[in-house]
């Protein structure tokens, strides 16, 4: 039996498939969802808690209480009062779960599939399934969450055609995918994402305008209460127009009352909800397909249930979204559904996934070279041929990256491997290397020696950079001292940037589109000019750096006016207009 | 992948002209038995797909036939006068996109970057002019397709053309979207 595995951020669930249908697993006291929050105890001897009883703990344990640790798979950074690397937090969250799903069972589970966002690159792949392994699973497959929901909502539609988007926007990641479902076959067109981009944002943004509201900065304990309070306030607006939040002694002497609505949530969660708009486009766009192509938006991940979030995906594909699956269960009924592919009890699904990132080399000028383009269907391989550039060079090592920049150095590193050539003159040495990516997105190297016709599995050494906590520690002492000074100097040179680009810019637009705005309007404009340019001359940090603020927002309705006689002049000289 | 037969593998014509639909039929039919979830080789699979992404493209399709049934006719050659004219049009506007759109990067307040707009929809403009002779050209290619004279030359001289024409509509799709963003 094959389980299925949801690794959430926020929430972690598993599944089997049972006498042909999928189900999730609960636990002793009904819950399906597990938190992902791992907290040591005090007494060293006694073992680490998971899931709730470890959330209870936050409060009162923040520094021993680690939550989110999703967001750091793949680094090498330690973490926690036992200094363990990220998967090895995540591990001990996979062998609760594991422990769970056993005892619902009553049989021992050891295989699984587990998903990670889409936009998962290749380490922060290699550590989940590291994860799993510590945790006592054989892992049959790395699945991409997005996908994995598709599968949820096409079981019961095995036999349509269309194309559908999957938006999963969950504590931590982003992940948009575009599939096309054709009599059974689920074909991912394209996908894209952030992995660091979810609910855990707007919670913070919403903890940083409390912190603001009470005027000092909080105790760690007060913190976590007030981080409590915010999410509680932010998941009660989805469902009421305010919310009242209290906390009698937070921080032990002051209480704190505040009236939210939903309204100023939204003020702070939009920004943070538009950046998946982008993504939208470009995923559309790699597809090749336009909004109106699309016949059903999926919505999962627990930050969909936002109503924010509906409106500005209705706004970005011209249609109102489909929320016809659990926001937080569709991506493990969708692992236990590829479980159940696996295992051979689900045998009319068939499910091909593709590549988010592009796979290249540095070559010579510190370029990118694709090897697989992004967006390649999995699995898949791609050959490159090597010699030597100079007579009896014995090696050379290749730098393998991951990302769609030009400039090597602005992608991710996975690694570096060495080829070894026979010695020779100058390109007497042939070395063909072939690149392999598996069903897991997983990377495989291999080296052929073109004389024994054999294959080597090059061995990628990872070059991430470990620091360890000290040197962190000592690295942010070092530079609390310097940072005030450095600090108002930064702040001045960036804005007084900001002003010399902005007070060129405004006598421009003021001439060609000075009469579109009120006259209040452009008096504050003006005034905000004049703020901004003594600013600039009595060399006021702060006071130039709140001018130019000021100068900004001033400007913003006629930075729109501008725009949209540019885009109407445009429709005029298509004859559009 | 000198010795794949696209064609072959996924049990289509080899000819200059592709029924898609039939591909995708194809395809999928292949698929249920060849990838790895149902039972095939991870490499079976991979010469699966790789033989789809050459018979989807004319230029990877003309170019996989003339070496298939022409070995010996090379695919270098002049290219047509008008292909050039259309070259001569976009060059410009492409360099001049990139250069707006860094300009566009740098600017750190929405008034400068509003400021920019006009210029951005003029190469907008000219871009999508481009695109559409692009569309047009590839389009009247593929229908020359169904009357081919059955010579090495010919495919070669189309492999050529839509080579040029498939890489510059890639960089146009690339550009008009960078341009379209905020």
């Amino acid at each position: 039996m094959i389980c299925g595995i949801d690794l959430g951020t926020t929430n972690s669930l598993l599944g089997v498939v049972e006498a042909g249908f999928p189900i999730l697993l609960a636990d002793e006291s009904g819950s399906r969802l597990t938190p992902s929050a791992v907290s040591f105890p005090q007494d060293e001897a006694a073992p680490p808690l998971v899931g709730t009883p470890a959330l209870r703990q936050r409060i009162i344990h923040p520094e021993l209480t680690l939550t989110s640790i999703k967001r750091l798979m793949g680094q090498t950074t330690r973490v926690g009062p036992k200094h363990n690397l990220p998967e090895e937090i995540s591990a001990l969250i996979l062998g609760h779960l594991k422990k769970m799903g056993e005892a619902a069972m009553g049989q021992p589970l050891t295989r699984a599939v587990i998903t990670v966002p889409a936009y998962f690159n290749d380490s922060q792949r290699a550590a989940t399934k590291r994860a799993g392994e510590l945790a006592g699973f054989t892992i049959e497959r790395i699945l991409n969450e997005p996908t994995a929901a598709a599968l949820a909502y096409g079981l019961d539609k095995l036999d349509e055609r269309s194309k559908i988007a999957v938006y999963d926007l969950g504590g931590g990641t982003f992940d948009i995918s575009i599939l096309e479902m054709r009599a059974g076959v689920f074909e991912v067109l394209s996908t894209t994402g952030d992995t660091r981009l979810g609910g855990d944002d707007i919670d913070q943004a919403l903890l940083d305008a409390l912190i603001l509201q009470t005027g000092t900065p909080p105790s760690p304990a007060a913190r976590a209460r007030l981080w409590e309070a915010a999410i509680a306030a932010k998941h009660a607006l989805s469902s009421s127009d305010s919310h009242l939040l209290t906390l009698p002694f937070f921080d032990g002497t002051r209480s704190l009352e505040v009236s939210l609505t939903r309204t100023q949530l939204e003020a702070v969660a939009r920004p943070i909800i538009e950046k998946t708009r982008t993504h939208c486009q470009r995923a559309l766009a790699d597809a090749r397909l336009t909004p109106a192509d699309i016949h059903q938006v999926i919505l999962v991940g627990g930050s969909t249930r936002m109503p924010l979030v509906h409106q500005i995906v209705a706004d970005i594909f011209g249609q109102p979204p489909n929320t016809s699956q659990h926001p937080d269960e569709a991506v493990a009924m969708g692992a236990t559904i590829q479980a159940g592919i696996l295992e051979g009890s689900l045998r009319q699904i068939l499910l091909l996934d593709v590549t988010p990132l592009s796979l290249g080399l540095e070559t010579f000028g510190g370029l990118m070279n694709v090897i697989i383009p992004r967006n390649t269907t999995i699995p898949c391989k791609a050959g490159e041929m090597f010699t030597n550039a100079v007579p009896n060079q014995p090696s050379m090592l290749v730098r393998v990256l991951q990302g769609e920049r030009e400039m090597a150095r602005d992608n991710w590193e996975l690694g570096q491997f060495a080829i070894e050539f026979d010695p020779g003159p100058k390109g007497s040495a042939r070395v063909g290397v072939q690149f392999e990516i598996d069903q897991n997105g997983l990377l495989r190297v291999l080296a052929r020696n073109t004389l024994t016709q054999t294959d080597r599995v090059l061995e990628i050494a990872s070059t991430a950079v470990d620091v360890t906590d000290e040197r962190v520690e000592s690295m942010v002492s070092e530079s609390v001292a310097y940072a005030i000074e450095d600090m108002r100097e930064r702040i001045f040179v960036e804005a007084s940037h900001k002003a010399n680009e902005l007070l060129p810019a405004l006598d421009m637009a003021l001439a060609q589109a000075g009469s579109l705005i009120p006259p209040d309007d452009r008096e504050r404009i003006e005034a905000a000019a004049a703020e901004t340019r003594a600013a600039l001359i009595t060399g006021e940090a702060a006071r130039l750096k709140a001018a130019v603020t000021a100068l900004d927002h001033a400007t913003e309705q006629l930075a729109a006016a501008i725009v949209e006689q540019a885009m109407e002049a445009s429709l005029h000289r298509r004859g559009l207009l | 992948m000198k010795s794949l037969n696209a064609f072959s593998l996924l049990g289509l014509p080899a000819a200059p002209q592709l029924d898609e639909s039939l591909l995708a039929q194809r395809f999928d039919e292949l698929s249920r038995s060849q990838h790895p979830d149902a039972g095939g080789e991870a490499s079976a699979f991979a010469l699966l797909t790789e033989a789809r992404r050459q018979l989807s493209s004319p230029a990877a399709r003309w170019r996989h036939l003339l070496e298939l049934q022409f070995p010996d006719t090379s695919l270098d050659g002049a290219l047509p006068p008008s292909l050039m004219d259309i070259f001569a049009t976009l060059g410009p506007a492409l360099q001049k996109s990139q250069d707006l759109l860094r300009r566009k990067t740098n600017a750190s307040s929405a008034l400068t970057r509003a400021l920019l707009t006009t210029e951005a929809m003029r190469h907008r403009e000219s871009l999508e002019m481009t695109a559409t002779a692009l569309a047009d050209r590839l389009d009247s290619l593929q229908s020359a397709a169904a009357a081919w004279d059955g010579t090495g030359t010919t495919l070669a001289a189309w492999a050529r053309e839509a080579a040029f024409l498939e890489k510059w509509q890639a960089q146009t799709r690339e550009t008009l979207w960078l341009l379209a963003m905020d």
